[in-house]
């Protein structure tokens, strides 16, 4: 993560000399300029499940990472990657409580395109661990990627000082913090509590201890918590969302097709976004408002003016 | 010391204890969660094996799992060869074995313990009274079968130290990080432990209640094996006494060449069962494990064993054999007194009442702890078949099986009651109906599990947050699984210490939805006593543990009462 690409860009620069006399604050017009923050891929058509759902998730991922100019623009050489996808619940993936699996297979490949030495995916899931990595699909189709995915070490949960606003220290998971870049890939979909879980609210999973506590304000932590990652890339899943009953599911008239996927470097406007899909605005959800007024990321996403695709 | 010459027989037994007892353990790892809910291999084979639990849950229940009758084979295999099970199968005899191996007494203290004693009958006896309890069905034969009583201690007192064990050090490495300059021990031990995590371990840490007594049970067991060889085996095991009155006339028997013996009774000293290979007519086919140490500590080989059919003489063997055994020749080889038979079936008579007519077994229908497994049968045919292995235990991917104290009254020792305070019914799950080898858990498909309510969900308002501290939480309708959530909640605006008002999200429960999975009980964040429990009351298998009327379902009611 301390590589972050817009060091790499401005190096970049420097090397050019043009750098000197920008000076720093021209920061994150450059990082503007190294991208687009924000890019939505969709399918004008739903192909049918299950066949074309796999070939329409990785066409759908590849796009929208293309449309941020692809995965060598977060992605080193070398780099060790946390691949952070929603394994959450002991769910089939048509069930639309994790992440579509092909969409995590996707990312795990462009990550070894782009030279990463190599890609970890876990998660800390709320059922018992070794079923919801199974039936969620994601562990068969991220090993067959060429990533390590197994069940978290659960002696690797470290008291990591946070310095967030109501989380000053909270046991994170040590691995995910050693790596050299991080990805998170929600699934878009409806919470009891806070009316959707997307990417910010995704970070949970690499938090150990007694995380039910969370709830007693689960704005104000799991905002602590996209400050203190700052993924350096998202990738919102909204192939099959779950409008209801959410975040376990478990019933299919619930799972509706938004044939989407969204990536992107700015978290709250992904998350903006991500709230759309589920007919919500950014506005209705706590941790985006939140995260917006601790400038975290733009809840305005539309005026990022996102690198839209129709397939 | 010169170094002893150990025969092949002895080998090959001891090669064969190794093996069984590593396919014990290897079994005992694959009992865990496969992909997608199947457990790895077949979990229940030294279940399947053991007549002692085919016959206990035939005869209490009337019914019997169709893998059991593999029992069979063992059954057959003794009548005719002898307690071949005992010396060169059963884990549980090596354990003991292994155990006794320990012990260091002289040859001479060994001659005095080494043979035949009458209180050897006692496991026959023990046995009258279990199969007499089972007949009016009350099945208590897991408190006794060997296989019950090793898988439930490795389950609940072994496996979880081990592993406790086992991670402790490996964490105490990894987290000092001990080397010398830039070479690390973890460099090497990290991967050892990912391996063992991978495949050996538990993913977290199992936890049992009740674990004490079962360990004291357990080490107390293993610790009278210096008392005498294999003191299990001898005068308690009820599977080892079945097996006895089925190796009456085996055609596998023990031989001494009267010319070459010369009565130093050496042959004792190491007899595994106390079967008297020293006493001229006097060895016990039904005490005999086949261990041939007899053969081994006779300096002369004086004895060893043979296909040998006593009174046979060529094609009439076999009616010989038949005829020998139901008049089986002298000496008389098991001699159990018909009064002491009496007593024990007496006994198992007695046991039965007394269960039936103390309060806590009555109680016990309606304690609302006795949450049982979903597809666990009502609770009469549930304790004719359970056999208290605890395999549904070892399974239960959440920790949330645990075996019963008093929950299900003295009856209901170590049968499994689930505990939602450590874990809970997952909903895609139905491993523990997989590995129960008796199907007192009843095969469910995950459909239909789903189905079966094994309880009801109670909200404590007095402790549950957005009721009890005006804060929001809902964790519980967070996790609850069912398609339509069973907890719902209402926004209400309540008061705060200061005076203003806040809105929070009040759990209700939807009792047609609740299947009592206790995901709620697990995941509510109050630590000690959870704001919202689980009660058996609702629970499917019992018709009488009811809430509601049969029509609520409709609705709730007209209001015009």
């Amino acid at each position: 993560m301390k590589d972050c690409p817009r060091r790499t860009f401005l190096k970049t620069l420097a090397l050019g000399g043009a750098a000197l006399k920008l000076g720093p604050f021209a920061w994150d017009a450059l990082a503007a300029a190294s991208g687009p923050a924000l890019s939505i891929a969709h399918y004008r058509t739903s192909p049918k499940e299950p066949d074309g759902i796999a070939e329409e998730s990785q066409r759908l991922t590849r796009e929208a990472i293309a449309g941020l100019g692809g995965m060598q623009r977060f992605v080193n050489r070398g780099d060790i990657v946390w691949v952070k996808p929603n394994i959450g619940w002991n769910r089939k993936p048509e069930q639309a409580a994790t992440t579509n699996p092909d969409v995590v297979a996707t990312v795990i490949a462009l990550c070894y395109q782009a030279g990463a030495k190599h890609v970890i995916v876990s998660d800390n899931p709320c059922n018992p661990a070794v079923p919801s990595f199974a039936r969620s699909g994601i562990q068969e189709a991220a090993q067959k990627a060429g990533a390590d995915c197994f069940v978290m070490d659960d002696r690797k949960f470290k008291s990591t000082k946070l310095n967030g606003k109501v989380l000053p220290a909270w046991d994170v998971y040590a691995d995910a913090l050693g790596v050299n870049k991080f990805i998170n890939i929600p699934i878009a979909k409806n919470h009891g509590l806070c009316k959707a879980t997307l990417g910010i609210k995704n970070l949970m999973g690499v938090m150990g201890g007694e995380r039910n506590r969370f709830h007693q304000d689960l704005s104000n932590t799991v905002v602590d918590l996209a400050a203190f990652f700052r993924p350096n890339l998202v990738v919102l899943d909204g192939v099959r969302v779950l409008t209801a009953n959410g975040p376990s599911g478990g019933n299919l008239a619930d799972v509706q097709r938004r044939d989407t996927v969204a990536a992107g470097v700015d978290q709250v406007a992904v998350d903006s976004f991500g709230a759309t899909l589920l007919g919500l605005k950014p506005q209705d959800i706590g941790y985006i408002v939140e995260a917006s007024n601790r400038k975290l990321g733009t809840m305005d996403f539309e005026s990022l003016k996102p690198r839209r695709a129709e397939l | 010391m010169e170094k002893k010459h150990i025969s092949w027989p002895v080998w090959l037994r001891r090669a064969s204890q190794t093996g069984f007892m590593l396919l014990f353990l290897y079994l005992f790892i694959q009992a865990a969660y496969h992909p997608i809910n199947r457990l790895g291999g077949r979990v229940t084979l030294f279940f399947d094996l053991d007549p002692l639990a085919f016959f206990s849950a035939w005869i209490a229940s009337h019914q019997i799992a169709s893998s059991m009758l593999l029992a069979l084979i063992t059954l057959g295999a003794t009548i005719i060869f002898g307690r071949w099970f005992c010396g060169w199968v059963c884990p549980v005899g090596t354990l003991h074995n292994m155990m006794t191996a320990w012990r260091k007494s002289s040859a001479k203290a060994r001659l005095t313990v080494g043979g035949y004693t009458k209180w050897q009958k006692s496991k026959y006896y023990l046995l009258g009274s279990l199969l007499v309890a089972a007949l009016l069905g009350l099945n208590l034969v897991g408190w006794f079968d060997p296989f019950s009583f090793f898988y439930r201690s490795t389950a609940i007192v072994l496996y979880p130290t081990a592993n406790d064990g086992i991670k402790s050090l490996f964490t105490w490495i990894y987290q000092a990080d001990p080397g010398v300059g830039k070479a690390r021990l973890t460099v090497v031990t990290e991967p050892i432990y990912e391996v063992l995590r991978r495949h050996v371990l538990a993913t977290s840490q199992p936890h049992f209640y009740g674990t004490f007594l079962i360990a004291l049970i357990f080490f107390a067991i293993l610790l009278l094996n210096l008392y005498r060889a294999r003191f299990w085996c001898r005068y308690i095991c009820p599977l080892g006494a079945l097996l006895g009155v089925a190796a009456k006339n085996p055609i596998v028997r023990l031989q001494r060449n009267d010319e070459i013996c010369n009565n130093c009774r050496l042959c004792v000293t190491d007899c595994q069962g106390g079967a008297n290979p020293d006493i001229a007519e006097g060895w016990k086919p039904s005490e005999c494990f086949y261990c041939w140490n007899c053969h081994e500590s006779c300096p002369h080989h004086a004895v060893t064993f043979r296909v040998d059919i006593p009174g046979a003489k060529g094609f009439t063997a076999p009616f010989q054999w038949l005829r020998n055994f139901f008049r089986p020749p002298r000496p008389m080889q098991l001699d159990l007194k018909r009064r002491s038979l009496l007593v024990s079936g007496v006994a198992g008579i007695g046991a039965v009442l007394l269960v039936r007519t103390s309060a806590m077994g009555e109680a016990s229908e309606f304690n609302p702890a006795l949450i049982r497994p979903p597809g666990a049968a009502s609770e009469d045919e549930f304790l004719a078949k359970c056999i208290r292995c605890g395999e549904c235990m070892k399974v239960c991917p959440t920790n949330a099986i645990h075996p019963a104290m008093s929950e299900g009254g003295m009856a209901g020792l170590w049968t499994p009651v689930l505990k939602m305070r450590i874990g809970y019914c997952d909903y895609e799950c139905t491993l523990c109906s997989q590995a129960c080898p008796t199907h007192a858990i009843q095969k469910l498909i995950v459909e239909e599990k789903q189905k079966v309510r094994i309880g009801t969900a109670f909200f404590d308002r007095n402790r549950c947050l957005p009721y009890a501290s005006a804060r929001s939480c809902i964790v519980c309708e967070e996790h609850c699984p069912t398609p339509k959530k069973a907890i719902w909640f209402q926004e209400v605006q309540v008061m705060t210490p200061d005076g203003s008002y806040t809105t929070v999200k009040q759990p209700r429960l939807n009792p047609d939805l609740c299947i009592g999975c206790g995901i709620c009980e697990t995941k509510c964040p109050i630590s000690d006593e959870r704001g919202v429990r689980i009660t058996s009351v609702g629970e499917t298998r019992n018709p009488k543990n009811q809430i509601f009327l049969p029509d609520a379902y409709s609705g709730y009611g007209s209001g015009q009462n």
